[in-house]
């Protein structure tokens, strides 16, 4: 919530260069390795949601992606088996390059003559680059913060 | 950064989950909808429920408010207490004397309503200053042409006579005064008596007496002067009242007064009616100069000394 209230209410906070980082996306990544993809999508869900109502988005625009996502990596993340915070952060890096194109390919099926399609691309490597650059650090905020933890074990 | 993978789901509840919200955001894609419905939503919901919590809490800082503010302006508002107080006795006082004003001026307007129906009267306005025993004192005497045995009048009906004039006050025997006497007839069938007050101030009631037993009289029953009388014939005196009593040589009745003595304010004075007054002070000089001859004080009522 906190992440989502900063991104989408005080988003000039965080800017450099016109760049604004994914801090939910971050958030569903997190949840999607630590804890699966249950709890990544339900994060998803939430921050999504909450973007949406904060920005008056197309409702389940941001949450259509951030699920998607959050199933893919927390699938996927039961392989990664490095400790490694250069590989997350990568892993970070392609999650927000994946989000932004499907964000822009929803965009453009509901709106079909959207213009700046190329500036939106443009813009999604240095996001998604910034993005990963916070993740370490974000990561390390999550793993210390008292979480409520999953109880189910497989 | 050490971040390890704490549990690991299986089965098929996340691509349920995957699948659900999945269609849900199509759903709501496909629909348009925007997340103001949802904020307006929540806010319409957040303001119904909050609403009965706002007014308490209104409420509250009211009750707040006001016992600080009587702790804090006791002085201040006592003194506004005192000049409320203060100002409250002015208007009432002023709402009684316009109260007063009204009933004077429908009064004064029933008066000259009287007058303009009857211009045969020659009658003038009197303002009753004291009542006493049956007995009136108007503000009107011999410098306003006032004189013994005049008539004296309401709108409503026979008030009495005029018994003294002084120089600027009269007094008037009312229908309650022993030493009224009016000639009466019943309106309906012309039956004669004579209405005579009962002399007490408790009660407005009079009597007729000298009612031929043969005659009928009924309860209800108008009577007005006679033409033996010097009132105006057939000017209302009062209603029967009750059953006449019959005596050995004629019956009696009680009379309650059209005009009750007791209550009216304003009067009037009849300088003439019928008659020209000029034949009522003529008679008045000869009977004045008849008790003057014989020497001793004239005892009579007015109606005695000039009834025909």
């Amino acid at each position: 919530m906190l992440t989502a209230l900063l991104e989408a209410q005080w988003p000039y906070l965080l800017r450099v260069q016109g760049v604004v980082p994914q801090l939910v996306l971050i958030l569903v990544i997190y949840f999607a390795i630590v804890d699966g993809e249950e709890r990544a999508m339900l994060t998803g869900l939430l921050g999504g949601l909450f973007q949406e109502v904060a920005t008056d988005e197309a409702l389940g625009h941001r949450v259509l992606c951030l699920v998607v996502l959050g199933y893919g990596v927390g699938s996927m993340s039961r392989r990664l088996i490095t400790e490694n915070p250069a590989v997350k952060a990568s892993a970070v890096f392609v999650a927000s390059v994946v989000h932004g194109l499907l964000y822009l390919a929803i965009d453009y099926v509901q709106r079909p003559g959207m213009s700046n399609v190329s500036g939106q691309l443009a813009a999604l490597l240095p996001q998604a680059f910034y993005t990963a650059l916070v993740t370490p650090l974000l990561f390390a905020l999550l793993a210390v913060s008292p979480m409520p933890q999953h109880r189910r074990v497989a | 950064m050490a971040v390890s993978r704490r549990i690991s789901s299986s089965g098929q509840r996340p691509k349920v989950i995957l699948i659900a919200l999945v269609l849900l955001s199509a759903v709501s894609l496909a629909s348009g909808a925007r997340g103001r419905a949802v904020s307006d939503g929540v806010r319409t919901v957040v303001g119904v429920i909050s609403l009965p919590f706002l007014a308490a809490f209104g409420k509250i800082e009211d009750a707040y408010g006001y016992t600080t503010g009587l702790a804090t302006n006791y002085g201040d508002v006592r003194g506004e207490n005192l000049a409320l107080s203060v100002e409250v006795a002015q208007l009432e006082q002023r709402v009684s004397l316009v109260s007063e004003l009204d009933g004077e001026n429908r009064r004064l307007r029933k008066m000259l309503s009287f007058q303009r129906q009857h211009p045969e009267f020659t009658i003038v306005p009197a303002e009753v200053i004291q009542h006493a025993r049956g007995v009136l004192t108007v503000d009107r005497g011999k410098f306003h042409g006032i004189r013994e045995s005049m008539c004296v009048i309401s709108p409503d009906g026979v008030i009495g006579i005029v018994s003294q004039v002084g120089p600027l006050t009269s007094s008037v025997a009312t229908l309650q005064s022993q030493e009224c006497r009016v000639d009466a007839m019943v309106k309906w069938n012309r039956v004669r008596g004579r209405v005579f007050g009962s002399g007490s101030d408790l009660s407005a009631l009079c009597t007729m007496h000298y009612i031929d037993l043969a005659d009928q009289i009924r309860e209800g029953d108008e009577v007005v002067a006679s033409p033996d009388s010097i009132f105006p014939p057939g000017y209302l005196i009062g209603r029967v009242v009750g059953e006449p009593k019959r005596g050995q040589l004629s019956q009696s009745a009680a009379i309650m007064p059209a005009s009750d003595p007791f209550r009216v304010d304003e009067v009037f004075i009849l300088f003439s009616a019928s008659l020209d007054w000029r034949e009522y002070v003529a008679h008045e000089s000869e009977a004045a100069g008849a008790g003057a001859d014989a020497g001793l004080v004239d005892t009579r009522t007015a109606q005695e000394r000039l009834a025909p």
